[in-house]
């Protein structure tokens, strides 16, 4: 949470989460360069180096879209995900330089503006073979600079989080743009079918985990069918919820977060008002629902963040029926104070 | 709100899933080989030259002689010295026309002597050899064949 912005609040977990990234890019750019250099003798440094950035970037954007789906199928990728706008950040800068050198190498000598180069100067466009795949390269570029430039959460907090994910999801425009802009450029001259594979394979991987963990979520998304009294809606039995925990459940089309703690239960929105993170899938941590994502914390009564913080997420109302949780899908507005429902020692069995 | 989010989310991965396949079967299945031809050894020319071509580049000039070796031909290039272009081109050309050339291979500075070899090619008179700068776009040199006294022909 946060009531000031800085560029970075440090921690430590920070720090070493970016040292992992910088050690990691500049052993593979070590690694790389050395391998090509010895399989391409002939090769310019300037060659090498864009190589280089350009599969480490496209290398860095495949471990980046795999965080997401993975931290919702196992919870112990989370902490890649707490971080993750540094990859990208990082990601973004290994792609500038691969296009910066590029754009400098191929089309900084001529008579035409560089960038006016770009996508003129091979106007080739329905050829496949022969296809300006630079401009490609060139389009994706622009969309990761506007979602590096907004990652910061003051951006967040200013655009608010829906425009701000709608930004996000470009993300997905730029990967498809540059799978097309290596199919249609390196892997035209590269035609070595281990190129290709990895290609392929990083595809595949990528596509294979969000339709996995899609999948899991939209048989999550299932509405409950279950038995009405008077305006609320049966969701589970107070023993099926552990400890501090959460279940999840879609009412009137939206995810609602049931909370067991202290023995009282309440119910919130599932949205994290940070980056919509899921907060069922977090725990109460001194009294108060940790998102698991970044931490952001709500009161689970009133759906507040704690003075100082300014968050608030919607309510909704409990009932408890013996050891039967009912809860009303009506939202009540954010920060409502709704009274939890007391479990009886009896009936909460033995969880 | 929520809910809308991630039907935009899960249209656009479905339609990432759509078109990045299209894309790969595409551009796998339409790319033409680069035909980079391999360097001989300049101990392996036998034969007769048969001509040459004199390409002057700005104030450089550079003699390359064409041998016959069997149904092939081979191009004996002379100490390759370094022109104040980057990533060089060598292109054969049959006719003068650019939409017929052949990627001979590149040229790399600093070299001793280096043989090309071209098959299924005869050196008529009308044959140029064209230097090419990829990173200028630009053309360096270019020279007609020129058969020598007595070359075969």
């Amino acid at each position: 949470m946060s009531v000031a912005y800085q560029a970075v609040m440090w921690n430590r977990q920070k720090r070493r989460y970016d040292l992992t990234i910088l050690a990691g890019v500049l052993g593979y750019l070590a690694i790389f360069i050395a391998f090509f250099s010895l399989t391409n003798p002939n090769a310019t440094a300037e060659t090498a180096l864009i190589r280089g950035l350009g599969t480490a970037a496209f290398f860095l954007l495949h471990i980046i879209l795999c965080i997401g789906p993975l931290a919702r199928i196992d919870k112990r990728f989370l902490p890649l995900l707490y971080n993750r706008r540094h990859l990208g950040v990082t990601m973004f800068m290994l792609g500038l330089g691969h296009g910066a050198l590029s754009i400098l190498q191929f089309h900084g000598f001529g008579d035409l503006n560089p960038l006016v180069s770009v996508f003129v100067s091979n106007d080739s466009y329905d050829s496949t073979s022969q296809f300006p795949f630079h401009s490609l390269g060139f389009v994706a570029l622009a969309i990761l600079f506007l979602m590096a430039a907004t990652s910061h959460d003051f951006w967040l907090a200013n655009l608010s989080a829906p425009v701000w994910k709608k930004l996000h999801m470009g993300v997905y425009i730029a990967y498809t743009l540059l799978v097309a802009h290596v199919i249609l450029g390196a892997l035209q001259a590269e035609t070595s079918i281990i190129l290709s594979g990895l290609t392929l394979l990083g595809f595949l991987v990528v596509f294979g985990l969000h339709f996995y963990s899609g999948f899991l979520e939209r048989r999550g998304d299932d509405e409950l069918g279950n038995q009405v009294m008077a305006d609320y809606v049966e969701v589970c039995s107070v023993n099926d919820i552990k400890n501090d925990r959460a279940r999840i459940f879609t009412l009137s089309g939206e995810r609602v977060a049931v909370f067991k703690y202290d023995g009282k239960i309440s119910a919130i929105s599932n949205v994290c008002q940070h980056q919509n993170g899921p907060l069922g899938e977090g725990k109460v941590v001194d009294g108060c629902i940790t998102c698991p994502w970044h931490g952001y914390q709500y009161r689970p009564n009133d759906g507040a963040s704690p003075p100082p913080f300014s968050e608030k997420v919607p309510t909704f109302a409990v009932k408890l029926k013996g050891d039967r949780i009912f809860v009303n899908p009506t939202p009540h507005p954010p920060g409502t104070d709704l009274p939890p429902a007391v479990i009886e020692q009896a009936k909460e069995g033995n969880v | 709100m929520i809910a809308a989010a991630r039907k935009r989310h899960r249209a656009m991965v479905l339609l990432m899933g759509v078109v990045i396949p299209i894309v790969f079967v595409w551009g796998i299945i339409s790319r033409q080989q680069v035909p980079i031809l391999p360097a001989a050894e300049p101990n392996q020319i036998q034969g007769n030259a048969m001509g040459t071509f004199e390409l002057k580049v700005d104030d450089a000039s550079l003699n390359v002689t064409v041998y016959q070796q069997g149904p092939n031909l081979q191009l004996r290039w002379p100490q390759m010295q370094p022109l104040p272009y980057a990533d060089i081109l060598v292109y054969w050309l049959p006719d003068g026309d650019f939409n017929r050339a052949i990627l001979v291979g590149n040229y790399v500075p600093n070299r001793q002597t280096v043989v090309q070899e071209l098959a299924d090619v005869t050196p008529t008179d009308q044959v140029e050899l064209v230097l090419f700068a990829l990173a200028q776009q630009q053309e360096v040199a270019r020279a007609p064949f020129q058969r020598s006294p007595g070359g075969a022909p």
